[in-house]
């Protein structure tokens, strides 16, 4: 099946933002990929928006971004999985112009968490695992419904509260080279030891921040894709998968069977060789919404066996010359976590890296062409791996 | 409610009485950002959001919490167990279940005590979370009954007895470590 194609991309910097509106910052990032595409705003049909929302104001985020971009009138929506809404919003669109229901389509990911009071935003959060049976009764938050994963981890794998901050300090580093990022300063092993808990064992410093921004990308078929651009991005496969929803239905809380999933199917439809898929990939850019998660995620992808992940950043593996360099923009820990925009400017950061148009000191070595996004929505509840390449 | 909780309340009656202040002053609900001076227009709508949850087709289990007891479905037809309780078989699409009562010592799982808590959490103290393995054949997530997590491990026995949460004096339940033995 012919692929869907990424030509055009753009991203605000991430953050907490108090000078641009909801659309304001939605128009920022459309607009720059907009003309990073080549296409003007009548040449966009359809307009994907993943956004979850609720703690902002705009209740129907797609309608009014359709409106101040200047876009046509076209058919829009918005796209709702969680934390994946940016990834699932892609898929919209990718299946949109594969089967030629669409021609151009914009996917616009945004979020502004900061609308609402902190803990608010930690309550709606926490809602969104099983409403009656978790959060009514006893009030499980999204740090503590990580935190259980992490107890578990950890037990029965022998890792530590430091082998877990070793993931922060990785991505803080790199954020601290992302002009984007929300957080630029780069943090020890023992700065996020020192850091207060939030749900034991995770403390400050192993969570990604309550974030706004947004990022925008232009998406068309493979066959017209070079009418646009002499640089588009392939979307070669979106594996998809749902988890539970009560998390007491889970076989174990050791990693997620959503994600397990979702990645047999990216990697079958891409012609990736799941028992080892890091060599084939240039890079990785996975959902550390907490430290413990991108632990998990480099098993349930299949970089390393299972209960070994924690040793794979211990070891420095997942840095640029390491097996696989992952969250080379800071990822969700330091770039920052705008919940639905997050799955889209994991695609943003894939384009600039395989078109090697990064900051030249996060720049991966482009050898196979290829990369991968891995977005999770919720505590396992919606799991996205796509595979993209040149 | 709790020192916390009055705490909160005081300022966010503090906060609410300068917005006051500054409409009287230019007739604008306006506040400057505390970090980044950037002006913010403070909402002038409330709403406050409450739900009504349909349990006709899970009543047995409130019943059941009004004796003392922690109920779970099993379907007839397949013999498939469920807690949380449903009165639909979502192995076999079937509603002919039956209500039977969780009476095993369950193991703990994992745990985690909530610290950075929920806007309607904040009057309690921090809270254990937990889930535990039962005899039955499922899992339970509840509340742990232990003032900190130093008292827990993995494999902890612990029963499921029924409480009258407070200050909300509703029934639900707890996952309670039981000694050895015991």
């Amino acid at each position: 099946m012919e692929s869907a194609a990424v030509i055009g991309v753009g991203i605000t910097r991430y953050g907490r933002i108090t000078d641009r509106s909801f659309a304001e910052i939605a128009f920022e990032a459309a607009w720059e990929a907009m003309r990073d595409a080549g296409v003007d705003r009548e040449g966009v049909d359809l307009l994907v928006v993943g956004n979850v929302g609720g703690w902002s104001s705009e209740p129907l985020p797609a309608v009014t971004i359709s409106e101040y971009l200047g876009l046509d009138g076209n058919g829009s929506m918005r796209v709702e999985a969680a934390c994946a809404s940016g990834s699932a919003a892609i898929k919209v669109a990718a299946d949109a112009v594969t089967s030629g229901q669409s021609e151009v389509a914009m996917v616009i990911g945004v979020e502004r968490m900061n609308e609402s009071p902190v803990t608010n935003v930690v309550e709606l959060i926490g809602r969104a695992g099983n409403y009656f049976w978790e959060f009514e009764n006893f009030g499980l938050t999204f740090p503590a419904y990580y935190a259980l994963y992490a107890n578990s981890y950890m037990q029965i794998y022998g890792a530590k509260e430091e082998d877990l901050a070793e993931v922060a300090v990785k991505n803080h580093y790199y954020g601290s080279l992302n002009p984007k990022a929300y957080f630029r300063q780069r943090v020890t092993v023992d700065d996020v030891m020192k850091s207060r808990y939030v749900a034991w064992p995770l403390k400050l410093l192993d969570c990604s921040p309550i974030t706004d921004g947004a990022a925008a990308l232009i998406v068309t078929s493979e066959g017209k894709a070079r009418e646009f651009t002499d640089t588009p991005v392939y979307i070669r496969s979106i594996g998809t998968g749902t988890g539970t929803s009560n998390i007491s239905r889970r076989d174990d809380l050791l990693g997620f069977d959503a994600v397990r999933k979702a990645a047999r199917e990216a990697y079958r439809r891409a012609g990736i060789d799941p028992s080892r898929p890091h060599r084939q990939i240039d890079l990785a850019l996975v959902h550390d919404c907490f430290t413990i998660a991108e632990v998990m995620a480099y098993e349930d992808l299949g970089f390393v066996r299972r209960g070994e992940g924690y040793m794979l950043v211990k070891e420095h593996q997942t840095y640029i010359g390491g097996i696989v360099p992952v969250n080379t923009d800071g990822g969700l820990k330091a770039k920052g976590h705008p919940i639905g925009a997050t799955g889209v400017g994991m695609a943003v950061e894939v384009v600039k890296q395989l078109r090697r148009a990064a900051d030249p000191q996060r720049q991966v070595d482009v050898r196979n062409g290829v990369a991968l996004t891995h977005n999770v929505g919720g505590t396992g509840h919606y799991a996205y791996v796509a595979i993209y390449s040149i | 409610m709790s020192d916390r909780g009055s705490k909160i309340d005081e300022f966010i009656k503090l906060f609410l009485n300068a917005i006051e202040v500054e409409k009287s002053r230019r007739g604008l609900p306006l506040i400057t950002d505390e970090k980044t001076n950037d002006p913010l227009f403070f909402d002038q709508r409330e709403l406050r959001l409450r739900y009504l949850l349909p349990i006709k087709g899970i009543e047995d289990f409130f019943e059941g919490l009004v004796k003392g007891e922690v109920r779970y479905t099993r379907c007839k037809r397949c013999g498939r167990k469920y807690f949380p309780p449903q009165p639909d078989c979502s192995s076999c699409g079937t509603r002919e279940m039956e209500w039977m009562r969780i009476e095993g010592t369950g193991e703990l799982l994992t745990f985690s005590k909530v610290v950075v808590k929920p806007t309607s959490y904040l009057h309690y103290d921090d809270y254990i979370v937990g889930v535990a393995r039962f005899p039955e054949g499922f899992n339970v997530l509840a509340w742990v009954r232990a003032s900190d997590v130093s008292e827990l491990e993995m494999g902890t026995p612990v029963r499921i007895e029924v409480e009258r949460r407070q200050p909300e004096n509703y029934l639900t339940y707890v996952l309670v470590p039981t000694k050895l033995g015991d």
